[in-house]
């Protein structure tokens, strides 16, 4: 096993309903959802997103699509009405969840992906 | 003249986002997309209340930029037999409607403008006093300040005149996807119980209202997910078939990308319960969508299920909330972010002897740091732009947020440069839900005036 970012396993679009964020997450390849589905849990977003997130975390897994939607509540500082932040949709949180470490087997195709996409 | 559109298809584009987005992929849409019907998406959350203040100071109520857009689309709709769909309207359909009527006229255009109203529940909601979602309170205790108070329609109004045979409708609220739901229920005589059918023009139209959202718009990572020829980027048109099915295009030869991944992500897109995607005319659910992804910038979508539909409307009320102040510093090279850090320590010491901030909450932001990660990353950055924000009551305790400054020109550390700034009025809403039997959408011809 070896450590790679979620990053190069997935990917993911954040949007935003008044104090909660929306958050979607592909893999590259169907075949990684049930990997991604062990790994990439409530526990483990809610721990990713630390002190960002303040209320609860919901994940919906959509077998068919291949594919999981999360749900991050009180996670914008009060949204557009209240946040001060540059951000204040936040739709560059999606880059937060994609930093997320996986532990994933030696052999998997996502690290030859980011051989190739490291920048020279 | 373009050919009558056949009965079993109706194709629709998606010609914006939002009221500035790209005119020209609009255009393509309607010259080289062969579409039906073109969707002009053009109000966020906020937007109706600006457009509602702006009206009471004389304003028309509707974008100013609008009349320009349709000089250009106008033309090129009637020219292709395609109609069109806005919820340009604002806080004024109507009056909005007669302006697109005199633009026809003008272009010696031959066009049936219809205006959509009933969004506005200013008096429902002040006699029967609803909760607000935010506060868990009436929504008498807003007091003054309300700027707005609008529901969210769904597409019956717009379905009655499409089928009534206008070519324009303009409307004011309605949920974004119901401009494409309308037309669909129009064109295949859909009623309002067939839940499957409603569930697929809602998502038709959910995946439209975003235009190139749907096309490979906000979705590129370079030499990861790469996305061809993005200047020129064709926004997407949703073929939906009486099999209920739904298919994504683009115009031929426009830039790019549609496939399992940019169709995968503008459908959960703002979604809470994929299951339950709540709408005025549908509860949506996607979870058991059979996607197929041709290869060829075709996406074919089945199986989207409806679900019965809210008895109540959500309405929006947005209320006025002060000035936002956002002032920038840059600092460069070595220890550049020790620098911006003293200025933000500075204005913060400034700030809080100042009476009219001295209450403010003030957010200080290092850009190329902190602003949009969680964690500071200095580790060499050479280029930090201080950031300082505060929403303040008026216009005057914003021009002295900017003051304090622009004094560190000569008053700050070493080095600082580039100040720029920005106020703007800022608008709070409040989510609160009245009985769907107690609004009545309403639909009408407008002739020019």
């Amino acid at each position: 096993m070896a450590q790679i970012e979620l990053f190069y396993l997935a990917h993911s679009r954040t949007g935003d309903k008044g104090n909660s964020q929306t958050m979607s997450l592909i893999p590259y390849d169907e075949a990684d959802y049930a990997l991604l589905e062990r790994l990439v849990t409530i526990e483990a977003v809610a721990r990713q997103f630390g002190k960002l997130v303040r209320g609860t975390v919901h994940r919906y897994t959509l077998p068919k699509l291949k594919a999981f939607n999360f749900v991050l509540e009180e996670a914008l500082q009060g949204g557009v009405n209240d946040s001060l932040n540059l951000d204040t949709h936040g739709k560059s949180r999606s880059a937060v969840l994609l930093a997320m470490m996986l532990d994933v087997p030696d052999s998997h195709r996502a690290f030859s992906l980011k051989a190739r996409a490291a920048k020279p | 003249m373009a050919t009558q559109p056949e009965r079993g298809k109706i194709r629709i584009g998606g010609g914006s986002a939002f009221f500035n987005d790209r005119l020209d992929a609009a255009l393509e849409l309607v010259e080289k997309g062969n579409i039906d019907v073109l969707m002009i998406e053009t109000l966020a959350e906020r937007t109706l209340a600006l457009l509602h203040v702006a009206k009471r100071r004389g304003g028309s109520g509707y974008w100013d930029n609008l009349a320009d857009r349709l000089r250009v689309l106008l033309p090129a709709c009637a020219k292709h037999g395609t109609k069109l769909v806005t919820n340009g309207g604002g806080a004024a359909p109507e009056g909005c409607a007669a302006m697109v009527a005199r633009l026809a006229r003008e272009s010696r255009i031959e066009l049936k403008v219809a205006a959509v109203s009933g969004d506005d529940v200013t008096d429902l909601v002040r006699a029967i006093d609803p909760v607000l979602v935010e506060t868990g309170e009436p929504f008498s205790k807003l007091g003054a300040g309300i700027i707005s108070t609008n529901a969210y329609l769904g597409a019956d109004a717009i379905a009655a005149a499409y089928a009534a045979g206008a070519d324009v409708i303009v409307t004011g609220r309605v949920t974004d996807s119901a401009l494409a739901l309308g037309p669909a229920m129009a064109h295949f005589g859909w009623k309002a119980d067939d839940l499957d059918a409603m569930a697929c023009g809602v998502l038709s139209g959910h995946l439209l209202e975003c235009g190139g959202q749907a096309t490979g718009g906000y979705f590129a990572e370079p030499g990861l997910k790469d996305v061809p020829d993005l200047d020129r980027i064709g926004f997407p048109i949703a073929e939906i078939g009486d099999d209920r099915s739904i298919t994504i295009t683009k115009p031929p030869g426009s830039g790019g990308r549609i496939d399992r991944h940019t169709i995968l992500e503008q459908i959960l897109y703002e979604m809470h319960d994929p299951a339950a995607y709540i709408t005025p005319d549908v509860t949506l659910d996607v979870t058991e969508l059979d996607l197929e992804d041709s290869g060829t910038d075709v996406v074919r979508l089945r199986g989207a299920r409806g679900h019965a539909r809210p008895d109540q409307l959500k309405v929006l009320a947005g209320v006025d909330s002060g000035v936002l102040a956002e002032i920038e510093i840059s600092y460069g090279g070595i220890n550049a972010d020790g620098r911006a850090r003293l200025a933000a320590d500075i204005i913060r010491k400034r700030t809080s002897r100042n009476p009219m901030l001295g209450n403010q909450t003030i957010q200080f932001d290092l850009i190329g740091v902190n602003s949009v990660w969680p964690e500071d990353e200095t580790r060499s950055v050479r280029d930090v732009r201080l950031r300082v924000a505060a929403r303040v009551p008026d216009q005057r305790a914003a021009e002295q947020l900017i003051t304090e400054v622009e004094a560190l020109y000569v008053n700050g550390p070493a080095g600082g440069g580039g100040v720029r700034f920005a106020t703007r009025p800022t608008i709070r809403t409040y989510t609160t839900f009245v009985p769907r039997s107690q609004v009545t959408p309403r639909w009408q011809f407008v002739e020019a005036r």
